[in-house]
């Protein structure tokens, strides 16, 4: 299983805290809300498509609104897989961690 | 209204998308700019969108790039380039495999494309005239039959009052006699209308056709010859000078010389001269054939108007000849039918056509059988090359990438295969068309490559590459991708299926097989069957020798004397029985025919009072040895006044004269005012025209008392083999009279040898056909049986150590071999059986679903199967058990 980027854990996880509501814009909004930082949706859109060819999410497109010109939104889904990769992520960085937390938490002082 | 995104941003970001993904991202993008605009204004809202559009740009791309090349990798130019270089080093790494593979495609593809190349030569192909399907050529419908000829005087006014031509011409063939450094010589020759030329768009590479000025009574003797018999004549380069030629004994001048390429208008004949058809009477002196409207010899081919098709035509023919017929007191009704004359009259391509077509079918069956061979050979390929192939699955290639693999290495195999067969296929097509023969006579068609025989490889070289992938691709997608990757690189998981489809294969190629050997022993069947046919005459013993007293411009009383010297002079030679002139050339196509009527015989309705005759001398039924029923033969002691005696055959007795004596009786030509003939005597059947005709009646006439002598055929009957004789009788022949050109000498045998040429040819093409698909079945079959050897090893080795025999090894071997050798034959009877049905028509003396033959044949094939397994067995009785368990 490949190991994930820090840009593609948050994506997946926006998409969890998102529940059924996850497409580009909210995705985006979620994660500038949390971490402060930008995100281009061009960068944001060719993680996604890495995503989905790993297969750990999956989109569907939703019918055209309005708001958007016209245009459908592409509903993003996490899979199985998805979530797995995350548990490992989160428990491999976990890991490492281990132990240090005092040592970087005196440093920091 | 609402203020929208910058619309040039959202140009620039609709172009850096992939099409599918513009609605989303285009989408979120508006949605926040709206949000934008709501909460920041207008200025803030359009800055982000720049903002998002320029820094997305670079993503964008890139990701639409990614994607293209993913979707194209299956066809971008890069990766096969790859593939056509590593299949090229595949091939060459295993040499034998290659070999045998390329081998059997050029076996394959040059057998069909030999075919192809009759077939191209002699039906498909037009003659090199301008625009040959405008060309028509005129039929004229007699009752159920049609007829190919008219007159002269006929056709000068149908071509003086037609209106949907742009002209009609007309030509017969003949050959003449034209006098060479090298002595006189009998050509292939046509006399034409004036009109010859210009109505077939023919040019000339020197001077000019014959025009209807050439054709006028009086006109000074000229003609065209053909670039071939030009440098024959004047060399090569020589400067075209209006020099004389003399044809049949008369000056002619040169006035043309054709376009290189042309031969006249009969397909299979390679005219070298033109000559104005007024000059006729150079073959029969004395015969005013070309004022007369009563003698059809002339073939008729128009070039239709623009616009105007066969139909509006042939009325535009029909409504003259409503007017024409009474006028000139015509008795038969004649009305007009078109056919396509891209190829004038030509009987060939009506001969050979449907048995080419059928052969073709057989050729490609056999490249079926050849396809298999590079199926097999890949299948078990890929199980070699199954770690290969494992290794390149688990780094990411598809199966679809493998099979294109294979694709491009069947391609670069039939590609091989192709350029090879297209040599080998034109030199081998030189000879199979010696195999083909007019009239007897050989023909000449321009065998070569051209688009036609291209395009037929290269399509066929194609469906031979999808047809050998086929087998190896599915064999891969079905092959279980981890299977491969055993320890120690042990295929096991692979190799029998492979083993099964080889097998598959195997029975394939010889279910085809049975069936093309089947075929091929029908047509042999048939041959042996029609060389047995009694033909009347005396068939070991005569010689022929074809004299043109005629050409020589003797008058009627030296071509007597001269036929007369002649008949004598051979009849002295040494170990000859007998000598005698005839007019037509046994079995030999071709003959007179006359209508004839019987005082006190009515005939049918549609019964066909027109039958064969030949004048002859009175010793032609010694000569030929022709046994005699009844009655006498003529003589020269008859008198050369009152009734005509004449000898009938037996069919003619029986028919004309049930139950009574034919000898003694009268019968008279229809219309004709001369004596009455008289039946003196009646002799047994003989094969007139064909070897394959029924019984019909014919006669016999003095020829002094049927007109002027013509060219015709001295029969010698010898004692011992006519062909030991052959140069001496040329040579006494030629002695008699110098300027009597001796065209042809052979033996009867030889003569009735020409008559079958087209079941030869057909016969000879088909037993190469089933050689080779037996040859290359034999060749999968012994590949397989190696291969299940070399994968039995163990096991073989386990029965040898166990006590097996290595004899009883070796027959489970080729026990193996003959049950799919057998299941194969069994198979093959079906299609044998549709294919023997096919070629009824062509059979003569055995039915379509002949066991014999098909006995014989899967004992051929059982016979073959048992010699390619030899040597798989062998190695198999020999396998040590300790190295073979051991190895594993």
């Amino acid at each position: 299983m490949d190991s994930l980027g820090e840009f593609e854990q948050s994506i997946l996880l926006a998409i969890v805290h998102l529940r059924a509501d996850a497409y580009g814009v909210t995705i985006r909004r979620e994660i500038e809300a949390r971490t402060g930082r930008p995100v281009t949706v061009g960068a944001l859109y060719t993680a996604l498509d890495r995503l989905e060819r790993k297969g750990y999410v999956s989109s569907a497109m939703s019918g055209p609104t309005a708001e958007r010109g016209g245009r459908s939104k592409r509903y993003v889904k996490i899979r199985a897989a998805g979530a797995a990769a995350l548990r490992e992520s989160r428990a491999r960085l976990a890991r490492m961690w281990d132990g240090l937390e005092d040592d970087l938490t005196r440093s920091r002082s | 209204m609402i203020a929208g995104p910058p619309r040039l941003a959202e140009l620039v970001v609709a172009w850096s998308l992939r099409a599918e993904e513009r609605a989303a991202v285009l989408g979120d993008l508006q949605e926040e700019f709206s949000t934008l605009l709501a909460a920041d204004g207008r200025s803030a809202a359009r800055r982000w969108y720049w903002t998002q559009a320029i820094r997305s740009f670079l993503p964008n791309v890139t990701r639409r790039h990614a994607a293209s090349r993913r979707s194209a990798a299956m066809f971008s130019t890069d990766t096969i380039a790859q593939d056509l270089v590593f299949g090229w080093r595949m091939l060459r790494r295993r040499p034998l495999v290659t070999t045998i593979a390329v081998l059997s495609l050029v076996s394959g593809l040059s057998m069909a494309a030999v075919v192809f190349n009759l077939l191209n030569a002699i039906v498909l192909r037009p003659l090199p005239v301008e625009n040959p399907d405008r060309l028509m050529v005129l039929l004229a419908r007699r009752g159920a039959n049609l007829n190919h000829n008219f007159s002269y005087p006929d056709f000068q006014d149908y071509r003086a009052r037609q209106q949907t031509f742009v002209d009609l011409t007309a030509y017969s063939r003949a050959d003449v006699t034209v006098r060479l450094d090298a002595g006189s010589e009998v050509l292939p020759a046509e006399f034409v209308a004036g009109s010859y030329f210009t109505t077939l768009g023919v040019g000339t590479r020197f001077g000019r056709g014959l025009t209807d000025a050439d054709v006028t009574a009086g006109a000074p003797l000229a003609a065209v010859v053909s670039d071939r018999l030009w440098r024959r004549i004047a060399g090569d380069g020589a400067a075209f000078d209006g020099r004389a030629v003399t044809i049949n004994d008369r000056p002619f001048t040169i006035v043309g010389v054709a376009a290189p390429g042309f031969g006249g208008m009969i397909v299979g004949r390679d005219v070298r001269v033109w000559v104005p058809l007024t000059h006729r009477e150079l073959l029969e002196p004395g015969r005013a054939i070309t004022t007369d409207r009563f003698v059809s010899w002339l073939t008729l081919v128009g070039r239709l108007k623009p616009g105007v098709n066969e139909n509006r035509a042939a009325a535009d023919l029909d409504r003259i000849e409503a007017a024409l017929g009474p006028a000139v007191q015509r008795t038969e009704q004649r009305t007009f039918v078109l056919a396509a004359g891209g190829q004038g009259d030509s009987m060939l391509p009506s001969i050979v056509a449907s048995p080419l077509r059928l052969l073709l079918g057989a050729a490609l069956l056999v490249l079926v059988v050849a396809c298999a061979n590079v199926a097999s050979l890949l299948v078990s390929r890929t199980v070699e090359r199954g770690r290969e192939i494992a290794v390149r699955t688990a780094l990411g290639a598809s199966r679809l990438r493998i099979a294109r693999m294979l694709m491009v290495e069947t391609l670069l195999l039939s590609g091989v295969g192709a350029v090879f067969g297209m040599g080998v296929s034109v030199w081998a097509a030189r000879l199979a068309v010696r195999l083909i023969t007019q009239f007897g006579e050989p023909v000449a068609v321009n065998i070569g490559v051209d688009w036609g025989l291209f395009g037929f490889v290269a399509a066929a070289a194609l469906a031979t590459a999808l047809l050998s992938a086929l087998a190896p691709i599915v064999h891969v997608l079905r092959t279980p991708a981890a299977g491969g990757l055993g320890v120690g690189g042990r295929q096991v998981s692979a190799a029998p299926a492979a083993a099964r489809l080889r097998s598959g294969l195997v029975v394939v190629q010889f279910a085809l097989s049975l069936a093309l050997v089947g075929s091929a022993a029908l047509l042999v069947r048939t041959i042996v069957n029609l060389r047995a046919v009694p033909t009347g005459f005396d068939l070991d013993h005569v010689a022929l020798v074809a004299i043109d007293p005629v050409a020589a411009h003797l008058g009627p009383d030296q071509a007597q004397q001269f036929l007369h010297d002649v008949e004598s002079r051979l009849a002295a030679v040494p170990g000859v029985r007998a000598a005698a002139y005839g007019r037509i050339i046994p079995i030999g196509f071709g003959g007179s025919r006359g209508s004839i009527a019987v005082p006190g015989y009515l005939p049918a309705a549609d019964e066909d009072m027109e039958i064969n005759y030949n004048a002859v001398s009175p010793s032609y039924f010694d000569a030929t040895g022709i046994a005699r029923a009844d009655g006498r033969i003529f003589s020269d002691a008859d008198p050369l006044t009152g009734p005509i005696p004449a000898v009938v055959n037996e069919t003619m007795a029986r028919r004309y004269w049930p139950g009574g004596r034919a000898v003694g009786r009268l019968f008279q030509f229809d219309g004709a005012d001369g004596p009455p003939m008289m039946v003196v005597g009646v002799v047994v059947n003989v094969k007139y025209r064909m070897i394959r005709e029924p019984d019909a009646p014919s006669f016999y006439l003095p020829y002094r008392r049927v007109g002027r002598p013509r060219a015709g055929i001295m029969h010698v009957r010898v004692e011992g083999d006519p062909a030991a004789l052959l140069p001496e009788l040329r040579r006494v022949a030629m002695s008699v009279d110098p300027r009597v050109p001796v065209s042809d000498v052979r033996t009867l045998r030889d003569q009735v040898w020409r008559n079958l040429s087209t079941e030869r040819m057909a016969m000879t093409i088909a037993v190469a056909l089933g050689g080779a698909a037996l040859l290359l079945a034999a060749v999968g079959l012994f590949g397989a049986m190696s291969n299940l050897v070399g994968q039995r090893r163990r096991e073989i080795g386990v029965r040898l150590a166990l006590g097996a025999r290595p004899s009883e090894v070796a027959r489970l071997v080729v026990g193996q071999g003959l049950r799919l050798s057998l299941l194969g034959s069994l198979l093959g009877l079906g299609l044998a059986f549709w294919l023997g049905r096919l070629l009824e028509a062509r059979l003569y003396g055995v039915a379509a679903f002949d066991p014999f033959s098909l006995a014989a044949s899967v004992a051929v094939l059982a016979g073959v199967a048992a010699v390619a397994t030899w040597a798989p067995a062998g190695r198999a009785a020999r396998t040590n058990p300790v190295d073979a368990l051991r190895a594993e």
